[in-house]
């Protein structure tokens, strides 16, 4: 048994005391992040990402791991408790979470839907431990137009489900694209739109783009108008959901961990998608559909459980192909490669105390979110009811000290804040952000592709088209751009974002 | 630029902004067409008013914090960049927004460069 070698030798580096640390502080800070609406898991990775950068990488990606999923056991709190998602992955469990809450069910829901996340998590680091290397290994034979063309692919389906227009989502690519390409030609050295102002010469920083785009422009957009705030009335009894609850949950939970892993592998899905279809799904299984919306525990079990598995699933491609599928991944790919590994189909290989000790701390994290996420709750609460006009200038201030200790430049501070502008202005004219991260990321790698592939093919751009695992790929992402244009006005993403509103 | 059989610095950002260009012109098509649908989708959503004045202050006092970091220092500037926050926004009392900056920024300073060593410059203050 190679696989149980491997587990427990990931064991052994996510038990070391100072990475038992780091996860914990991972999932402590996801949970927090989960729980505050307004700041979410790409702005909190990307604050947390230079506090990473003295510590060995195995720590780092445990710790921005724990960050990505330790928000989606937080996310559920505020959605049940005062009907505000933390976190788009949660806006489902409203529906039902807070009707729960207002029977008097809070503690139930809160509980299914921390165990539903621990059940989901758990089967899904089996699914990825046995995913991973079979999809690594596949992907060995990949040069780079077939590289080129899946990252094609996994752009087409997030500009197919981002919100807004498909022609806006394309635009943000490419936007996000020419913002990569700033900076000294990686393969020739020569400076590209650096205009000679120093702190381009090495590019523009992720960190400072994610935070202006997701952290700064939330903080404009909510103190455009006077702010109101929910105040909790609802009491929290009884945490354990009883035996009847487990009897309608666990079939929801089952199904939303398939769907939810399998959506999270797929790149583009990212972890809102599948929590609206495990909702649609177990709807439309259920014998009561018309209860749904009053307060169905089903309706919490499911979802729940889908975006815990999905946010372990995004982290499939990731680690096998270097590929990342969303904002969040794209972040931790940008960790990976700041400490100074190769992301890819070798990385399992060459740094198994990467693979296996962050699928051996997904594990840990797991465990310490059920044991810590139950009694923290009325601590939450409490975050919940500090005054926004205390919580913004706090948050501006993380933005700030984020942006500035990645390079100890204060001119990246004025980066920042010209991107949190450009973020505002996006989010008013329903331009979507995450394409524009995504492609900022691949961005250098598809460039090297490209040019790549063009030298091994003597300049011939019918490359792409003539090696069949490209071909398919390339063709694929084609038809999911063009789709819409085809088939009027049937896409998913309409119907699911409608349900959003 | 380079050639087809070795694509130089050049080739990547023109193939993109190719693409950039037929885009806009698509997406301008587009909004001249739905110009009508638009009008009715913008119509107010809130009744509250809007407050760019806010906009203005944050983005400012941002900009003056980049800006005079070096100079002043990291307690000094958190502890002003505070206290306008919290006077102007949402008004408080001046105890209260006093207190709450004055926590923030000896806090987050022991926090971050003491216990993280991050190397947030001290200025003025010299400690």
């Amino acid at each position: 048994m190679d696989i149980l070698r491997d587990l427990m030798f990931g064991f052994s580096v996510a038990m070391l005391p100072m990475n038992l640390l780091y996860c914990f502080i991972g999932v402590l800070v996801g949970t927090l992040i989960g729980v505050l609406p307004g700041i979410g898991p790409p702005a909190a990775l990307s604050l947390l990402l230079p506090a990473t950068f003295h510590v060995p990488p195995v720590s780092a990606v445990i710790l921005l791991a724990g960050i990505m999923y330790g928000a989606m056991y937080g996310g559920s709190t505020t959605s049940i408790l005062v009907n505000i998602p933390g976190e788009a992955a949660s806006v489902v469990t409203c529906l039902d979470g807070y009707r729960m809450a207002l029977q008097g069910r809070a503690g139930a829901a809160l509980g299914i839907s921390a165990f539903g996340s621990f059940i989901a998590g758990t089967a899904s680091i089996f699914l990825l431990i046995f995913l991973a290397p079979t999809l690594a290994q596949f992907a060995l034979r990949f040069g780079p137009p077939e590289y080129f063309s899946l990252m094609i692919l996994g752009l087409s389906i997030l500009v197919y489900l981002a919100k807004g227009s498909i022609v806006n989502a394309l635009i943000m690519v490419c936007f996000g694209l020419l913002l990569g390409t700033v900076g000294l030609d990686p393969m020739t050295g020569v400076p590209r739109f650096v205009y000679k102002i120093t702190t381009l010469m090495d590019g523009i920083g992720l960190v400072q783009i994610v935070i202006g785009l997701f952290g700064v422009s939330e903080v404009f957009l909510n103190v455009e108008r006077t702010f109101k705030q929910e105040i909790l009335k609802t009491k929290i009894r009884g945490l354990l959901p009883n035996r009847e609850d487990w009897r309608r949950s666990i079939g929801p939970i089952g199904r939303g961990t398939v769907i939810g892993f399998f959506l999270g592998v797929i790149p583009g899905m990212s972890v809102v998608i599948p929590t609206f279809i495990s909702y649609t799904l177990e709807k439309r299984l259920s014998k009561h559909p018309e209860k749904f919306g009053t307060g169905m525990i089903e309706g919490v079990a499911g979802p729940e459980a889908a975006n815990n598995a999905a946010s372990c699933g995004t982290l499939v491609p990731m680690l096998s192909l270097g590929i990342p599928t969303g904002a969040a991944t794209a972040l931790l790919l940008g960790a990976l490669m700041i400490h100074g590994l190769r992301p890819g189909p070798l990385l399992i290989t060459e740094s198994p105390e990467v693979f296996w000790g962050v699928v051996a701390s997904l594990y840990v994290g797991n465990v310490m979110l059920l044991i810590l996420n139950l009694p923290l709750i009325p601590l939450w609460v409490k975050i919940l009811k500090i005054p926004y006009h205390y919580l913004f200038p706090l948050i501006l201030l993380f933005c700030i000290i984020g942006s500035y200790t990645t390079n100890n430049n204060p001119y990246d501070i004025i980066i920042m804040i010209i991107f949190g502008v450009i973020g505002y202005v996006m989010r008013k004219l329903d331009y979507e952000a995450a394409p524009l991260v995504l492609a900022l990321v691949l961005g250098p790698i598809m460039e090297n592709a490209v040019r790549r592939s063009l030298v091994i093919s003597d300049g011939d751009f019918t490359v792409f088209f003539t090696r069949p695992i490209s071909a398919f790929f390339l063709i694929a992402g084609l038809l999911i751009l063009f789709s819409p244009l085809l088939l009027k006005k049937t896409r998913v993403s309409a119907e699911l974002r409608a349900g959003e509103e | 630029m380079g050639e087809m059989r070795d694509p130089g610095a050049g080739f990547f950002p023109l193939l993109i902004g190719l693409v950039t260009g037929l885009l806009a012109l698509i997406a301008l098509v587009q909004s001249l067409r739905e110009k009508k649908e638009i009008n009715e989708a913008t119509a107010p959503r809130s009744t509250e008013p809007f407050r760019w004045w806010n906009l203005v202050v944050i983005s400012a006092a941002l900009i003056a914090y980049a800006l005079t970091l070096t100079t002043l220092g990291f307690v000094i500037n958190t502890f002003l960049f505070m206290l306008i926050l919290l006077k102007v926004i949402e008004p408080q009392t001046w105890k209260k927004a006093v207190l709450a900056s004055l926590i923030t920024a000896v806090t987050s300073d022991l926090f971050f460069n003491v216990l993280l060593g991050a190397q947030i410059p001290s200025g003025i203050l010299g400690f």
